[in-house]
């Protein structure tokens, strides 16, 4: 159990900035999320905690201590990796033996550490089987076995559910959710799928381009992104953004693009935006429902839009149609067929409206500004 | 057209099944004819190590021998005369450890060059593997000359040494690219779990190359035991020739005894290689397949 | 709650970091790395330079120094060898011979493999033919020579059967007479080689897909015209892989020559590879063995040379 705390960490290969300095504090036992596009450095960003990768510059600390130039297996770190990694011509139990044996612990110490670790995953059965004799899901826990075991202060995952199926993965997100409360070690799980993010984390680190664009609690995030790129990254469907201008109507501070016009409550925005200012709004699907069709909203905006087409999701209905050529979604609660060309009455929740500054992409309500 | 219905013509398809059938049995025919070609040499072999010496020359060479006693007293005196004994043990000495050793530091190299980064890898690989392209003859004279002054003339240990390296090339090239095409991340795992690069050779990626090592140490061991070249050069005297050498050398010198004792030393020259390919021979084929690519 | 504030270049990021530090210290990493490499291959490395490519190096000089049985080895002879393998007439034999070696080592097995591939395909017992014709290969060349050494024997196999076929008393030496030993040895070659080739050829042919050859069919082509159009042209790169060894296999022929060449007089002249075993080691003219192996040498280079060539044309058709 321990900390893990990131200064300043860059990571340069050849000509190319693959890491761009970044800073974070991951405290003791929780379970910390990188995710992003990609190519956004979340697993450059892990690799290098683990030890497998140089860091360029800057400092690692494990629970205080820093572990830069400690080679892998002192730094305290076990790894689960996006292809599981496990030894084929070794049997599960020779697997978990391994880093055991390497350590030269005593045949007692190994037992034990081997039992524990089967009860919890419950691999019993397949201990004397070879990884190919295993299903996907199987040689997963085998992967996070063969973790455990190692008793490490951080446990580091590598997209471990992008090998599988769908129903698996959603099993699996659970029972890794579940081994981590038991365990009480500090996590770090590197995955794309921000649904795993959203559902995994203690705290989530959006990434993209080699920098961190926002870390905070899954609700901080979806709440109030930071700007433009989180706001579109996180949540599915996707926001709805629409850029326009800040205009003063009648003393009232309002978002227009051409005829669609909407009042930011002055409460949040009036001290922070300035008229002819170019932002963009966004807006979730469950903020913009049909009239009737899903939970009134206190101060709304009416919209009226064609519907272009719709997705029958069997608990609700998607659809789509547009404002000014830009494609809404709006998520119906009540489902029902609707016809493409319908023409349904939307309501627009002015008092969950994100507000981000066109040029930066940051969000206007942001009030700290630092580099992450 | 007779026999229709609906537009089948039965008898015609009749007939030509009946005439595929015969043109399979001409070319049966012919394959036989062919392959007797192959086959007759070796009749002629295994006929010939069941006569004496009186009987060979009198009789027609193809001639059956009129009992099976006579093959006891050719394999000894070949075994005597060719001094077989230490010719089977030497080459067995040879084969298993220069194949086994130019296989162990084939795996090292290719181990190296495969998993490791580091600059210009082609330029070692290229290194190691140019033992190979040159015409063996130019490694003959050097040779003699070097074992002639460093005093491993016509020593096992000479010939160990020069099997190991000549040996070595080839089977870097397979496993070289053999390792290329086993997944990183196992090394990645290990190197976390705390293994040292040496370890990791050791017991994560050498035990998943049974596959190309077996092959090649069979062919290598092949190459080995079928040589003349060398042994002559190397290593001629009798206590530490090569089997090829001894049976040479054999033939050279009592062709006169009969061919049928010779024959028969032949006959024992070759069987621990025919029983090898006998009881490998999917190992054979894959050492084929492998070293084809 | 963190955002990001103005994104620094990449300049920016290099000198605050101090990049010229870092490089160096990646370098060092990488230099580490090699280093541990290197101790992988070390064995090889020390194994194979000095006994395979040291003594290739000290064969070349040695082709320029006047060595031999009671000679120095240090007198320098220039070119001097060379120029006496241009006027040695059992040299210029030699390579004829070689030469012949070469042209029948591309043209028999290929031809004779090729027919035998496609003819063997589909007639019952295939694999029992296949098996016979390929157990030569794993016989060692020098019991092969032994064995076919009798066949060729004055009353052996060979002769035995012309007579009977003839009718009369055939008493040809094979492999006593100048115009009959090159071409028995070479039967003999084919004999044991035919088998490997064939066994590629039937590789390639498997790898041919069926499609185009049916769709042949269906346009109409015989079975000769989609062989020749489709099929060979299909086989192109199997060939070239299998004529290069057939080549290079022809070419260093020695332990067939000297088992079954023991009885001819002219038993050095019947390739390069003997005629330098000759004056090498029964003459002890070293030095003008050397040059003989250097010649050997330079041809099997650029016999490999050319296939490296034709091998990169050949890939570019395919693709």
């Amino acid at each position: 159990m321990a900390s893990v705390c990131l200064k300043d960490i860059v990571k340069v290969y050849g000509s190319d900035i693959a890491v761009r300095g970044i800073n974070l504090d991951i405290p003791d036992r929780s379970f910390a999320v990188f995710v992003g596009p990609s190519g956004c450095g979340k697993s450059t960003t892990l690799r290098m905690i683990a030890g497998l990768e140089n860091i360029s510059h800057g400092e690692l600390q494990v629970d205080g201590e820093v572990v830069n130039d400690l080679p892998s297996r002192d730094r305290g770190v076990a790894m689960v990796f996006q292809s599981y990694a496990l030894y084929p011509h070794m049997t599960v139990r020779q697997n978990l033996e391994f880093s055991l044996k390497l350590e030269k612990l005593d045949h007692s110490e190994i037992e034990r550490r081997i039992d524990e670790a089967v009860t919890v995953l419950e691999l019993h059965p397949f201990l004397d089987r070879k990884p190919s004799q295993l299903s996907g899901g199987q040689r997963q826990r085998v992967a996070m076995g063969r973790a455990i075991v190692r008793e490490p202060r951080v446990f580091l995952f590598d997209e471990p559910l992008s090998n599988l199926d769908a129903k698996l993965r959603n099993q699996m997100r659970v029972e890794i959710k579940r081994l981590q409360r038991r365990l009480q070690v500090t996590t770090i799980y590197v995955t794309h799928d921000q649904i795993e993010a959203m559902t995994l984390a203690d705290f989530i680190v959006v990434m993209r381009g080699g920098n961190i664009e926002q870390t905070g609690t899954p609700i901080d995030i979806f709440e109030a992104p930071a700007n433009l790129f989180v706001a579109g990254f996180i949540g599915s469907p996707r926001m709805n953004l629409l850029a326009g201008t800040a205009v003063e109507i009648d003393g009232q501070l309002c978002f227009s693009n051409d005829d669609f016009t909407v009042p930011l409550p002055s409460e949040r925005f009036a001290d922070v935006l300035s008229a002819g200012q170019e932002i963009t709004v966004g807006f979730r699907p469950e903020d913009i429902v049909p009239e009737q069709h899903g939970i009134e909203p206190t101060r709304s905006v009416s919209v009226t839009g064609a519907v272009e087409f719709s997705e029958m999701l069997g608990n609700e209905t998607l659809l789509f149609f547009n404002i000014n050529q830009t494609e809404i979604i709006s998520r119906m609660h009540q489902p029902r067929i609707v016809e493409s060309g319908e023409t349904l009455n939307f309501l627009f929740n002015v008092d969950r409206i994100h507000v981000f500054d066109t040029q930066s992409g940051n969000s206007v309500l942001s009030d700290q500004v630092t580099v992450g | 057209m007779s026999n229709t219905m609906d537009g089948i013509d039965f008898a015609a398809i009749v007939d030509k099944e009946r005439a595929s059938k015969q043109r399979n049995w001409l070319a049966l025919t012919a394959a036989v004819i062919i392959s007797a070609v192959w086959v007759v040499p070796f009749y002629y072999l295994a006929i010939s190590i069941f006569k004496t010496t009186e009987e060979y020359s009198l009789n027609h060479p193809l001639s059956l021998p009129s009992g099976l006693a006579p093959v006891v007293e050719n394999a000894v005196t070949a075994w005597t005369h060719a001094k077989m004994g230490a010719g089977l043990w030497n080459s067995a000495l040879y084969g298993f450890l220069g194949a086994g050793i130019a296989v162990f530091i084939a795996a090292l190299a290719a181990y190296g060059l495969s998993r490791i980064d580091f600059k210009r890898k082609n330029l070692w690989f290229m290194l190691i593997f140019s033992g190979t392209i040159f015409p063996l003859q130019m490694y003959l004279i050097p040779l003699f000359f070097f074992y002639q002054k460093v005093g491993i003339l016509n020593t096992h240990f000479g010939m160990v040494l020069f099997y190991s390296a000549i040996c070595i090339p080839f089977p870097v090239l397979v496993l070289r690219n053999y390792m290329n095409g086993i997944p990183r991340d196992m090394d990645e795992a290990a190197r976390m779990d705390g293994a040292s690069e040496f370890t990791i050779f050791r017991r994560i990626v050498l035990p998943n190359c049974w596959g190309p090592i077996t092959a090649t140490f069979l062919l290598q061991f092949t190459w080995i035991w079928n040589d003349l070249l060398f042994s002559t050069v190397l290593a001629n005297r009798a206590e530490v020739r090569s089997i090829m050498n001894a049976l040479q050398v054999f033939q050279g010198s009592y062709s006169s005894t009969g061919p049928n004792v010779v024959l028969t030393a032949a006959v024992i020259a070759s069987a621990p290689s025919i029983m090898m390919f006998m009881l490998l021979r999917k190992h054979f084929m894959e050492g084929m397949r492998v070293s084809g690519s | 709650m963190t955002s990001n504030g103005q994104n620094p270049s990449d300049q920016e990021i290099l000198d605050r970091i101090g990049w010229s530090q870092i490089r160096a210290n990646e370098r060092k990493l990488q230099r580490k790395n090699f280093w541990v490499a290197f101790a992988f291959m070390l064995p090889a490395i020390l194994l194979v330079s000095s006994l395979l490519l040291a003594p290739v190096a000290f064969n070349v000089y040695l082709s320029f120094t006047k060595w031999a049985k009671f000679k120095g080895i240090d007198q320098f002879a220039g070119i001097a060898n060379y120029v006496r393998l241009g006027t040695n007439p059992f040299f210029a034999d030699a390579l004829y011979n070689t030469s012949i070696w070469v042209v029948a080592s591309i043209v028999f097995p290929l031809a004779i493999g090729l027919a035998l591939a496609v003819f063997l395909r589909g007639v019952p017992f295939e694999n029992l033919f296949k098996n016979i014709i390929f157990i030569p290969r794993i016989l060692a060349p020098t019991a092969v020579g032994v064995l076919w050494f009798y066949v060729y024997a004055p009353d052996g196999v060979v002769n035995r059967f012309l007579g009977f076929v003839t009718g009369g008393d055939v008493d040809i030496g094979w492999l006593y007479q100048e115009n009959t030993v090159t071409p028995a040895i070479i039967a003999t070659f084919v004999w044991q080689s035919v088998g490997l080739v064939m066994v590629l050829i039937l590789l390639g042919l498997s790898a041919i897909p069926r499609d185009p050859i049916e769709a042949a069919r269906i346009d109409g082509a015989s079975s000769g015209q989609v062989f020749r159009h489709i099929v060979l042209p299909l086989l192109l790169p199997t060939l070239l892989v299998v004529t290069i060894l057939s080549v290079l296999a022809g070419f260093t022929v020695f332990d067939l020559l000297w088992v079954m060449g023991a009885s001819y007089p002219g038993q050095r002249t019947l390739s390069l590879a003997v005629f330098m075993y000759f004056e090498a080691f029964q003459k002890g003219s070293w030095a003008f063995g050397s040059a003989i192996a250097v010649i050997i040498g330079i041809v099997v280079f650029s016999v490999t040379w050319i296939q490296a060539v034709l091998q990169h044309r050949v890939d570019r058709m395919m693709r």
